[in-house]
């Protein structure tokens, strides 16, 4: 479904990603973890449109993206949901839903998903709570019924209960035929969640392979538990 | 006390053009989060074009109008073209920079098309006159006033009952986070450029028609009514414009009676010294520079 080949990304005289490429198929969960300033969010920056690429191809259900505006690759069926969730504090929940799917006039199907935001439809984003915001980010993203969505560290700054919450969304949201790009810091949660994994590395990738093996493979939970403790 | 309230009823009709003028600075400024000084001189091109179509053609006022709005949208796609699209988003002062050399370039421009001082610009309902018992108000200061508020009107709808709107809110909050809602962020920019525009260019169109004049200066005096209006009524808030431009309308319209023309703008500047002073954000932006101030003292 998507295939990213020999991606890069630069900022200035900064390399963020060095040649990367990478393939979601249909259906799956692909988990990308790292340590912070890997290139994990570069890269799906890029596949949204929001960052520019260096050089390298993107495909998308086999036609070209890079390089198109970010309004025209959401409409191809690639969505963000972005890390720090990006929710407009100004609008309401609903104005939030309806400014990503213009024409749309029932978000009945995402209220049922997220309970929560149905019953706070007419409240403004800046009043929700870290995990209602993360609810909402991700509903926005879910409003034109995309066909990838590339989630970036849906679990940072929030409760673990709301953690917990996000993660046993993943499974729903692939059983009603949605494709998911995951970028996360939380390395177990990312590899319980994902069918596959690649593991960047200061902009390239080190280790990719079923999230099984590498959930299985001591040296890489200890190393990435190990940064994440001292952080 | 009967000569105040006329005063504020001239000042309303009056300051109904300039909070016209002031919402086309206040959708510029929400939507880039920069400072248009070529705002007024855009305007001033497009009431030139009325004119033109005027001197050489004798046309009539609904076409006059439309070459006036016409005229200041072109102008204005111009001036975002080259001033804010062209021009990272970051970079806002060598927008306002450049902004402001593109106003020397068109009030160049018209000078040297219309090289006399004034130019005759064909008045609304000339010499009637609406009497409301003791009061009375020129048929085209009512008119002004009509216009302008169905204008308004227009906007707020605009603004707050369709998609458009919603984009522009959005972009005017935080542009990455439109952008990740699949929003074209260059088109919604530059659709409320032209609304901007078009706003402005029917308040130049009101108040030549009220004057029944136009000079090239317009261009100055336009973008300084504008801003003191806006500023008045608190940058970025589309109640607050109204509100500073019917404000700086009264105001001006008291100052003018009671103290002499020569008077007149400087009180209008007293005013918003004053309001700067005892509420930094202006009259109804003040709660969003206090939730901006907040925002930016956070760690």
């Amino acid at each position: 479904m998507l295939e990213v080949r020999d991606l890069s990304v630069s900022y200035g005289p900064v390399q963020a990603l060095a040649g990367i490429s990478l393939e979601v198929r249909e259906g799956e969960i692909v988990a990308l973890i790292g340590a912070n300033g890997a290139g994990k969010s570069s890269l799906i920056h890029a596949v949204a449109g929001l960052a520019p690429a260096a050089g390298g191809k993107v495909s998308f259900r086999g036609e070209e993206v890079l390089g198109l505006p970010s309004h025209r690759i959401f409409r191809r069926g690639i969505a963000l949901c972005p890390e720090g969730r990006m929710v407009l504090g100004g609008l309401t929940v609903e104005e939030n839903l309806k400014l990503a799917a213009p024409g749309r006039r029932s978000f009945a199907d995402l209220y049922e998903l997220f309970p929560r935001l149905g019953a706070r439809a007419s409240s403004r984003g800046a009043s929700l709570s870290g995990g209602e915001a993360q609810m909402l980010a991700i509903a926005r993203a879910l409003a034109r019924e995309p066909e990838l969505l590339l989630l970036d560290e849906p679990s940072l700054g929030l409760a673990p209960n709301a953690v917990q919450a996000i993660f046993a969304l993943l499974p729903q949201l692939r059983d009603r035929g949605l494709t998911i790009l995951l970028v996360e810091q939380n390395l177990v949660q990312a590899l319980r969640a994902a069918d596959r994994a690649y593991l960047l590395e200061s902009g390239r990738i080190a280790r990719q392979g079923p999230a099984e093996a590498l959930l299985g493979d001591e040296r890489i939970v200890e190393r990435y538990l190990g940064l994440e403790q001292e952080a | 006390m009967a000569d105040f309230l006329q005063n504020c009823l001239d000042g309303i009709a009056t300051g109904s053009a300039y909070a016209l003028l002031a919402l086309g600075f206040t959708l510029i400024f929400g939507v880039l989060r920069r400072l248009n000084l070529s705002y007024g001189p855009s305007i001033m091109a497009g009431v030139f074009a009325g004119t033109a179509l005027y001197t050489a053609f004798n046309a009539g006022l609904a076409e006059i109008a439309i070459a006036t709005v016409i005229g200041a949208v072109v102008v204005g796609a111009y001036i975002e073209r080259l001033c804010f699209w062209a021009i990272r988003k970051d970079m806002a002062v060598a927008s306002m920079v450049s902004s402001f050399v593109i106003w020397m370039q068109i009030e160049e421009g018209v000078t040297l098309l219309f090289p006399d001082r004034t130019y005759a610009f064909p008045g609304i309902l000339a010499d009637a006159v609406v009497e409301f018992g003791p009061f009375f108000l020129r048929a085209s200061s009512l008119a002004m006033l009509a216009i302008a508020a169905l204008a308004v009107l227009g906007l707020l709808g605009l603004i707050y009952r369709t998609h458009f709107g919603l984009a522009v809110r959005a972009v005017s909050e935080n542009p990455e986070a439109a952008r990740v809602a699949g929003v074209n962020t260059g088109l919604v920019t530059l659709l409320a450029f032209a609304c901007a525009s078009a706003l402005g260019g029917l308040a130049g169109f009101l108040i030549a028609a009220g004057d029944e004049q136009i000079t090239p200066l317009f261009g100055l005096w336009a973008t300084f009514k504008g801003l003191i209006a806006m500023m008045l009524g608190g940058m970025g808030s589309i109640p607050g414009a109204v509100l500073g431009g019917l404000l700086l309308g009264v105001v001006e319209a008291n100052a003018l009676w009671y103290l002499g023309v020569e008077t007149r703008d400087l009180i209008a500047y007293m005013l918003l010294f004053a309001v700067l002073t005892f509420r930094p954000g202006g009259l109804m932006g003040q709660a969003a520079l206090m939730a901006r101030r907040a925002a930016e003292s956070r760690v």
